[in-house]
């Protein structure tokens, strides 16, 4: 073992990019579509960078031997590899001669080019049950199977605009849920369920746990040799905080002591768009935030939703709802929705 | 260069099992199927436990159990575990989490370098996680070997707990025509100011950070991190006629990249959110005084470009998790306009470094930089950090319009 660890190195862009890049930084002016997952970058030097997009396995899974392939691929037709925010992969510096070819070799991997433009974009999706100890669904799987059934949208243009769809296994939104045009949570419909014994066992931090909770509904209980907790049902908003345990405990074999009723579902977050008549209009919605609309979460819930994105605690400051809308009115008006 | 090929290390020990394959698995052989892309399909190449999902499919239920973030010194930040509710099938997954160039760029080498890591020192398989860091398992005994060749590439660990998680960022102007900050730069910037920070598991909550070169916001800055630096400019965006006639003149379609829908003047002057656009002859004039720069002229109009004057806006406290009081939130506005200055883009690492100290004094534990600002209220906020309120300041970016699109006609499929 030689030098200190951690070492404290920032990965650097520059180390990465090839001279197309560098030498024309800043100087792009202009960029256009070719075909579906292909588009070309203009440059004021004359220069040109065409980028061909593929779509990666959900959750960016990929085993070290495709990741060489993809990057036998890069060396012999681009001249670099870039990951994109939603997880699918680019060759970008194409050779537009050998175009063909490399979409042939891409597609013999199985990684079918497209996700550009006024298509779906690659559906980002969470571990799952791959790699989550939380997941409500397995989102990797929703991922494949609505791939499968919407691959044609993905590989051709055929959208009024851009299509993304994120994957959430859990409220903890880690695949993203509510910044993407459509949606998918899992939810958990059932309470938490306390196992006492073992959530004395694993010495957990009770006050912390207790002040953790955004609705207040977990409370102290005096056990049998220790401290347990007890779960408020009327304000639990199964935000799954309860689900995260103990970290910073140096023990690498965890205590699994409290765990999420059985009951799931998913539920469908639907598109950032107040009205209706608009609904079909799916497609401009998260993808520019500061544009028409400004960043904003979905304001048309499902009505499970609500209780999670309305219950505050009394002891907070109330907050001015963001997803207020004349439904989520109606709806929190309703008992048991909310809880002022 | 010696080979490793995945099969090799599989067998090389540590407590993996291999995927041996004496169970019948037909929900994951149905997960291969398809045109889609598989990541049955990558599993089934490296060393993952595939029993585990097979298992978890069938009950619907995940079949990992307790697991978290730890700290094995001397590395506090970048390790998880992941416990398992089956030890028949496997005990645990330890994974080592990579910080991720921001931009994302990656050279063939760095990729093949990558793989070998995996092979090495884990289970054959990487996973790009939805925050822009890179995670493979690894065999907890060659953990602290597996960090020193992860070094050896110019990587390294991190992006775990409640530290300053890995900071992204779009592909700026090394690639794109519409960058107004070169954000992989601020992000290697604001990255080498607090890298202890984020190899030191030592804030309230996790942070994150994330540069995005222009209000299109491609990382999705504002939502998912807690600092979002987006690239901003001032004034009205620029008309340049020249192009503008050669744009019409190309009939005004294809203006961005794959739009099918016909694109043309009056389209820009019907969906400007502000209204800012007007029609004059052949060409357009934007009202600076309307305009929200939200870019959808830029997008769609070659011809139009951002102006010159040029910052970044701080937006802070964004997220997407249920927990916390506020649930999701997307960020406030506390800063519209900080100067990039490069190389080293003082003021924008100084501004998150004053708000990084403030959060790791005023933030309680477990709060998230969102709620913390909306308990403090955002004017103490900025009193705390001594900068000057801007009337400008805004509690939520701009609101959401509607935009009616183009009919699409006939013969607009490619």
């Amino acid at each position: 073992m030689k030098g200190k660890l951690p070492a404290g190195i920032m990965p650097d862009p520059r180390a990465q990019l090839p001279d197309l890049l560098l030498r024309n930084e800043g100087m792009w002016v202009r960029h256009e579509g070719l075909r579906p997952g292909v588009y070309r970058h203009l440059s004021s030097s004359g220069d040109e960078c065409v980028t061909v997009r593929i779509q990666l396995p959900p959750n960016g899974l990929l085993s070290s031997d495709s990741f060489r392939r993809l990057a036998d691929l890069v060396d012999r037709h681009a001249q670099v590899g870039r990951r994109t925010s939603r997880n699918a992969f680019e060759l970008v510096g194409v050779d537009p001669e050998r175009l063909e070819e490399l979409i042939e070799q891409l597609a013999a991997l199985g990684y079918p080019v497209g996700g550009t433009g006024n298509s779906l974009h690659q559906i980002k999706s969470c571990g799952g049950f791959v790699a989550c100890q939380n997941a409500a669904i397995d989102s990797p799987a929703l991922a494949k199977a609505l791939g499968d059934r919407f691959f044609d949208d993905a590989v051709t243009q055929r959208y009024p605009a851009w299509l993304k769809l994120s994957i959430g296994g859990c409220p903890n939104q880690c695949g993203g849920g509510v910044e993407a045009d459509v949606g998918l949570l899992g939810v958990f419909k059932g309470l938490p369920q306390v196992d006492d014994a073992r959530l004395v066992e694993s010495q957990c931090d009770v006050p912390l746990l207790c002040f953790w909770c955004p609705t207040g509904a977990i409370k102290p209980k005096a056990v049998r040799g220790g401290m347990s907790v007890e779960i408020n049902p009327e304000r639990c908003t199964r935000c799954t905080i309860l689900l995260v345990r103990d970290d910073g405990r140096q023990e690498l074999q965890g205590r699994h002591h409290l765990r999420v009723g059985p009951a799931r579902q998913i539920l469908l977050v639907p598109v950032a768009f107040p009205g209706t008549e608009e609904s079909a209009q799916v497609g401009q919605g998260g993808s520019q935030p500061l544009q028409q609309a400004g960043g904003r979460l979905p304001n048309l819930p499902a009505p499970g939703l609500f209780s999670l994105y309305h219950v505050r605690p009394p002891l907070l400051p109330a907050v001015r709802p963001r997803c207020c809308s004349a439904a989520a009115t109606k709806l929190s008006a309703q008992p048991g929705a909310a809880r002022a | 260069m010696p080979v490793w090929s995945a099969r090799e290390s599989r067998h090389a020990g540590g407590n993996r099992v291999g995927n041996e394959r004496q169970w019948e698995s037909p929900l994951c052989d149905r997960l291969v199927e398809g045109p889609y892309p598989s990541h049955v399909r990558e599993l089934r190449q490296s060393g993952f436990p595939l029993r585990m999902l097979e298992d978890g499919l069938r009950q619907n239920r995940t079949q990992w159990g307790t697991g978290g973030y730890v700290s094995v010194p001397p590395l506090l930040a970048g390790v998880s575990v992941i416990g398992s509710n089956r030890p028949e099938i496997t005990s645990e997954i330890t994974c080592l989490r990579l910080l991720g160039v921001p931009g994302g760029y990656l050279s063939a080498g760095l990729m093949r370098g990558l793989a070998d890591l995996a092979d090495r020192y884990g289970h054959g398989y990487l996973r790009w996680t939805t925050a822009s860091s890179l995670e493979f398992g690894v065999q907890r005994e060659r953990m602290l070997e597996a960090v020193a060749a992860a070094n050896g590439l110019g990587m390294d660990v991190g992006s775990t707990g409640d530290d300053v998680r890995c900071i992204s960022a779009c592909p700026g102007s090394f690639r794109c025509d519409l960058a107004l900050v070169n954000a992989p730069d601020v992000a290697y910037a604001l990255g080498q100011a607090t890298m202890d920070d984020q190899q030191y598991p030592g804030m309230p909550n996790k942070v994150k950070t994330a540069v995005s070169g222009c209000p299109n916001d491609c990382v999705r800055a504002q939502m998912q991190k807690d600092h979002a630096f987006l690239g901003v400019f001032r004034g009205a965006p620029v008309v340049d006629h020249r192009s503008m006639d050669r744009w019409l003149h190309e009939g005004g379609t294809g203006a961005s990249a794959g739009s099918t829908g016909r694109v043309d003047l009056d389209y820009l002057v019907r969906n400007c959110p502000g209204s800012a656009i007007e029609r004059s002859g052949d060409s357009v004039a934007i009202d600076p005084a309307s305009c929200r720069h939200c870019m959808l002229c830029i997008n769609k109009c070659p011809a139009i470009r951002p102006g010159g004057d040029r910052g970044v806006a701080w937006v802070a406290g964004g997220k997407y998790g249920h927990r916390g009081a506020n649930g999701p939130m997307v960020g406030f506005v506390l800063a519209p306009f900080i100067p990039a200055v490069p190389p080293d883009y003082a003021e924008i690492v100084e501004i998150h470094k004053r708000f990084l100290d403030l959060y790791a004094d005023y933030g309680r534990r477990k709060e998230r930089v969102g709620d913390m600002l909306v308990r403090l209220g955002l004017r103490t906020v900025l009193e705390l950090m001594e900068t000057e309120p801007d009337p400008a300041v805004l509690e939520e970016p701009a609101h959401r319009m509607f935009v009616v699109w183009p009919e699409t006609g006939a013969g607009a499929e490619p």
